[in-house]
């Protein structure tokens, strides 16, 4: 029985299953065997073989094919394994020279991995556990670290010539100055937005003087330090990540270290500083900034005028307020300039390990942030110092 | 036969001329290597063979197709029929081992998933690394990279193997058994290998021809086996670097013999 097939290319290839002596089959294939046709070829051959008698062995001849790639020999180890499969000797192999030379060159079954059993997967609750573990195993490293940090940082204030203030003006410059037109102007629109939701209400109940109380308490204590400190996330934190971790996956920082150049106090503390010293004062224009928006619709949609709004907001926001809000700033600073340097000191894995991290370092960064926030909104409340004035 | 020829291939980086009408043939089926000391245009010359290099005039034909003026299609398929091992392998880090051998498979072929597997798998056998099919290039060793690399290279079964400094950064032994696996590869498969290297030990093990190129001269200044340049060229620049010697020392003794 023979099958002919013409290729694509316009030559020809032969698969025919012979008797032989004795209970022998012989498969022969000819003619031309290459990637193009290889997956036909295997599946007539499968089947051909799936019809030979068990208690038959099978001789193979492909003495007369013509290769230019590893077809042939892909196309041998399968049926090897076919056979294997179903306990047909294979008696005799007669290959072309460049096949056999091949085979020779690669291991015994080099195609075996793929049949190799998967390794058995964990359960779902496993998976979750495994999961749940990791993250806070992660998220006390990150509090470790930051702790470590500031230990250091507390250490050097006892020798300030030791820090290196160039470098934490040119990063302050970076992270501070360079992200203040951007966190001016949403804080702004974010004060407009408010105020413009808000306006619909107030003016329901005839309380249109309170929209100083809303905005000016509102951006000085929560959205004024959180807008901020979200950008700085965004510019800085991930800035910081994939700036150390490219240093680390080019062996930078062990660099550092073997020069006696403590990489977190050459690396990780101006930034550190750099962030905490800018945060609280761009936390300040996002106040005024976001106050501003909101005065805005106080004049243009509830006609009230400025002297009014802003002897209003005289009474309604004390020191405390604006304080309250820089002070989360500070501490915000410590948290994402921290969380970016710990990710790009614990990167791993080339290229795409710097990605990892980056991105690691803005969705822990805005994560722990609102935990951060949330903290400081109960402990103020308890303290006393939560409540309206 | 001729498989390659090279015509006056000229090249510049910017305003410095890096090569000079550089010509010479490449025959089917010999190791063909490229040698020289650091910073000649070794590695330039094999980026420009392979049409990597903007600034390019001259020739550079594969059985008559020139890849310097070849049309994107043209250069697809002599691409496709060329395989090149990067100095340091070159791996896609973001792969596994097995990801990156089957990648120029999952490319160029219509192969089913199952035979691009199988063909990857074969590639890493005859490397020696059918273990390290699942593993991600960071986590192998310098010389097992390379070898991966060298199983890519090998995935379309290419008519010419181009290496670039096989040898650099590994041990003595590694960048023995690569050179035995170079030697035996094109004994078996008849492969042109093109080899740029400045390694004395491998280009006795490996060449059959050989041409070295200066920096100064800016173009290749000896041609031959490289046993005929130790013995008998007459050129002290030639002579220093196979007998490791300074080259006004070389001038000296070339001058005083």
């Amino acid at each position: 029985m023979a099958e002919t097939r013409a290729n694509a290319d316009g030559t020809e290839s032969i698969l025919t299953v012979e008797r032989g002596e004795g209970e022998t089959r012989v498969l022969r294939l000819q003619g031309r065997i290459a990637f193009e046709n290889l997956d036909r070829l295997s599946r007539e051959t499968e089947r051909e073989i799936e019809r030979i008698d068990p208690s038959s062995s099978v001789a193979l001849d492909l003495e007369r094919t013509e290769a230019s790639d590893s077809a042939p020999v892909i196309l041998v180890l399968r049926i090897r394994r076919w056979c294997k499969a179903r306990e047909i000797p294979i008696a005799e192999e007669r290959l072309d020279r460049a096949t056999r030379t091949l085979l020779t060159l690669a291991s015994d079954d080099p195609i075996a991995g793929r049949f190799a059993p998967p390794p058995p997967a964990a359960g779902s609750v496993a998976t979750i556990g495994e999961f749940v573990l990791e993250w806070f195993r992660e998220a006390l490293n990150i509090v470790g670290f930051i702790g470590r940090v500031v230990l250091s940082l507390l250490w050097s204030l006892r020798r300030p010539w030791s820090v290196r203030w160039e470098q934490v003006f040119l990063l302050t410059k970076r992270a501070g100055t360079d992200a203040l037109p951007i966190v001016v102007l949403l804080s702004a629109l974010v004060g407009l937005v408010t105020a413009f939701s808000a306006a619909v209400q107030l003016r329901e109940f005839g309380a249109n003087i309170y929209i100083a109380n809303l905005t000016g308490i509102g951006m000085t204590r929560e959205l004024g330090p959180l807008l901020a400190a979200i950008l700085v996330v965004g510019r800085s934190g991930s800035a910081f990540a994939a700036e150390i971790g490219t240093m680390k996956i080019a062996d930078e920082i062990d660099a550092l270290e073997v020069m006696r150049i403590p990489p977190l106090e050459y690396l990780v503390m101006p930034r550190i500083l750099a962030v905490m010293l800018s945060l609280p004062l761009l936390t300040l224009f996002a106040d005024t900034a976001g106050i501003a928006g909101g005065m805005l619709i106080a004049i243009t949609d509830l006609d009230l005028t400025t002297g009014a709004f802003l002897r209003q907001l005289d009474k309604a926001i004390g020191l405390w307020d604006v304080f309250s809000g820089v002070l989360k700033a500070f501490f915000f600073g410590i948290l994402i300039a921290g969380v970016g340097c710990y990710h790009g000191m614990s990167t791993g894995g080339g290229a795409l390990g710097v990605g990892r991290s980056t991105t690691a370092s803005v969705v822990h960064g805005i994560f722990l942030l609102i935990v951060a926030d949330s903290i400081f909104v109960v402990v103020f409340h308890y303290l006393g110092l939560g409540g309206m004035s | 036969m001729a498989i390659l020829e090279v015509r006056d291939l000229t090249v510049r980086f910017g305003e410095t001329l890096v090569l000079d009408s550089v010509s010479f043939d490449v025959h089917e089926g010999e190791i063909f290597v490229v040698l020289g000391p650091s910073g000649c245009g070794k590695t330039t010359l094999m980026r420009a063979m392979l049409g990597l290099v903007e600034q390019t005039t001259g020739s550079v034909r594969y059985e008559g197709v020139d890849i310097l003026t070849a049309t994107d299609r043209e250069k697809e398929r002599l691409l496709a029929r060329l395989g090149v091992l990067f100095q340091s392998g070159a791996l896609l880090r973001s792969m596994t081992l097995g990801e990156n051998v089957a990648l120029p498979l999952h490319e160029s072929t219509r192969l089913a998933r199952e035979s691009i597997q199988d063909v990857a798998r074969l590639k890493l056998s005859m490397v020696g690394l059918d273990r390290s099919f699942d593993t991600m290039p960071a986590q192998l060793s310098g010389g097992m990279q390379k070898r991966g690399g060298l199983a890519r290279a090998m995935a379309l079964d290419p008519q010419i193997l181009f290496f670039d400094e096989p040898s650099a950064g590994l041990d003595p032994l590694t960048s023995v058994e690569l050179d035995e696996m170079i030697c035996g590869l094109n004994r078996t498969l008849g492969t042109t290998m093109i080899v740029v290297t400045h390694e004395l030990h491998s280009i006795y093990t490996i060449a059959q021809r050989a041409i070295m190129l200066d920096g100064g001269e800016k173009g290749i200044i000896a041609e031959g086996r490289p046993e005929e340049l130790r013995d008998r060229s007459d050129d002290p620049r030639v002579r220093a670097f196979f007998r490791r010697e300074r080259l006004d020392e070389a001038r000296g003794s070339a001058g005083g013999g």
